[in-house]
């Protein structure tokens, strides 16, 4: 169990969809995303607590990929807001999202290719000087930032253990250390907020458990950490907060140990106890051998 | 009983190199009966069920069918030899009618497509009703019923279905589970991979469950529906340790 300071807060809180929390960073109202007749992501209410982990996790088609680009600004929802640490994102773009403190990880990693590993890095940082075309043409703007920049980039890489790929190129790098590099380009930005969408997968084994320290010291930085994730073993470790996906809507949340034993949680992961089950029944194995047979005879007649 | 219809033995598979999917999968069905594969995300069911028809590379181990090895051999020849396979999405040409697609089922032996289609009409009355309609136009359902009947066309002994109820509502996979069990009670063996765990352990005689590429557990359906180790396996060690 994880003895952290967040899960301590939360202890007092009611495990149930949409509860509200002491001290929310992110709190989403109503939003909803429809892709023909689909309803990818119905969220009522939802709350997440500053300073903890809290892992989003659910079956396939769940929504949670969909609720990510939502909140981030990569997709627009039919209706809903949220409001980020007071300031309400429901109508800022992706490119700006960042500016406000909340930065996001992709499933499949987008790290350039054909950049170096340091310019991967620097090129995290926002609001760069040398970004306009006037200044850009004036040194003396931008050096220092640019100096700046490079020193929060090098410390990130060392913490990261990656300070001696510094030099290499982006495509060069193990599917591992693609994650790694972009959770450290995550947080070029400083933000309060990281979203991590599935930072473990095709990560390999030994990696996982570097790449799961540097999640769970996260919130040692000052940092609320929002991720998904399908390795159970993973997200009961580390998570402070549980909350559970199906169909779109939020059907559980709580700490990790009272998510893993809600009936709810368990239908939606193994299907669904409804109604009439009578049907549900193998055919006669007998029957159905015979059948075969009869038919293979036929064939060969 | 002899040796079963379809035997994988000890395969290893994957798609890139050096990544391996599967390491060391096995897998019998015996005539007649229907086998469901079951696993959380990543476990390697869609691989393996791919193993089973050429649609991966085999590096190691064997599939068998009758006896003879089919291990890497290609789709059109398992077809040839009665294996038909359902894929889980875009399994209908869209722009050819629901009658095309199932003629495109058997253009291997085009003259019986008037009886093979009054076979397949039976199972699934609503191919014929609206057989001129473009298969583009379909509900998600219609277009499952689409693919599964095509894949019927040929007279398979085996058949293999990819998550049948991928993207259907809970009414309509328990419809495409019933049709399954309909099409199995004709005789046609069947290998189902489903992410609906439950109902593929109702109708099913023997499951397979799969993790991290490997067959953890294996046995009756019923069984295993209620097997504390198989809710533990989707949702981590805690779930199993019931007070």
């Amino acid at each position: 169990m994880p003895e952290t300071p967040a899960a301590r807060v939360l202890a007092d809180v009611e495990p149930r969809p949409g509860v509200p929390k002491p001290d929310p960073i992110l709190v989403v109202d109503n939003v909803v995303r429809t892709f023909g007749g689909l309803r990818a992501v119905d969220v009522e209410h939802l709350e997440i607590q500053r300073g903890a982990i809290t892992s989003l996790i659910g079956p396939n088609g769940a929504g949670k990929t969909t609720f990510f680009n939502l909140m981030t600004g990569f997709d627009r929802p039919d209706q809903g807001s949220w409001s980020f640490d007071g300031h309400d994102l429901s109508r800022v773009p992706a490119h700006q999202v960042a500016n406000y403190g909340m930065v996001r990880t992709f499933q499949l990693t987008k790290a350039l290719t054909r950049l170096t590993v340091i310019e991967n890095m620097k090129l995290g940082a926002t609001s760069q000087r040398g970004e306009r075309f006037l200044p850009s043409l004036w040194p003396g703007v931008w050096r220092s930032q640019e100096r700046e920049i490079e020193a929060r980039a090098d410390e990130l890489l060392a913490r990261f253990r990656m300070d001696h790929m510094r030099g290499e190129l982006g495509g060069t790098l193990s599917g591992g250390q693609r994650k790694l590099l972009e959770m450290a380009r995550a947080l070029m930005v400083d933000p309060a907020m990281v979203m991590l969408d599935e930072p473990m997968a095709g990560v390999n084994p030994a990696l996982t458990q570097s790449l799961l320290q540097h999640v769970k010291d996260l919130p040692g930085f000052g940092k609320t950490v929002l991720f998904v994730e399908h390795d159970m073993d993973v997200v009961m470790d580390i998570s402070d907060w549980v909350v559970v996906m199906a169909q779109g809507r939020i059907i559980s949340e709580g700490p990790p140990a009272a998510v893993a034993k809600d009936q709810a949680v368990i239908d939606a992961y193994l299907g669904a106890d409804h109604g009439d089950e009578s049907r549900f029944t193998p055919v006669s194995f007998e029957a159905s051998a015979a059948a075969a047979r009869r038919h293979d005879q036929e064939e060969s007649a | 009983m002899s040796e079963p219809l379809l035997i994988a033995e000890d395969v290893t598979a994957g798609y890139l190199p050096g990544i391996d999917i599967l390491s060391g999968c096995n897998l019998t069905l015996a005539q007649g009966e229907f086998v469901g594969i079951i696993g959380p995300n990543g476990a390697g069911k869609s691989t393996l069920l791919k193993s089973l028809f050429g649609l991966v590379d085999v590096r190691s181990g064997s599939v068998r069918l009758r006896g003879h090895d089919i291990t890497n051999a290609p789709a059109n020849r398992l077809v040839a030899q009665g294996v038909g396979y359902v894929p889980q999405t875009n399994n209908v040409f869209p722009s050819l009618t629901i009658e095309e697609n199932l003629e495109m089922g058997l253009y291997l032996k085009p003259k019986e497509f008037r009886e093979r289609f009054t076979f397949v009409a039976e199972l699934f009355p609503l191919l014929s009703d609206r057989r001129r309609q473009r298969a583009g136009g379909l509900s998600g359902g219609e277009r499952q019923m689409v693919a599964m009947g095509r894949a019927l066309m040929m007279q398979p002994s085996v058949l293999l279905l990819d998550e049948p109820s991928a993207g259907l509502s809970p009414a309509l996979q328990d419809e495409a589970f019933l049709r399954a069990r309909e099409i199995n009670a004709t005789g046609v063996s069947i290998v189902m991979v489903e992410q609906n765990a439950r109902r593929c352990l109702q109708i099913c005689h023997r499951g397979y469950v799969l993790d991290q590429g490997r067959n953890a557990y294996t046995g009756n359906g019923q069984e295993l529906l209620h097997d504390p180790k198989v809710i533990e396996l989707y949702l981590g060690t805690l779930a199993g340790a019931q007070d």
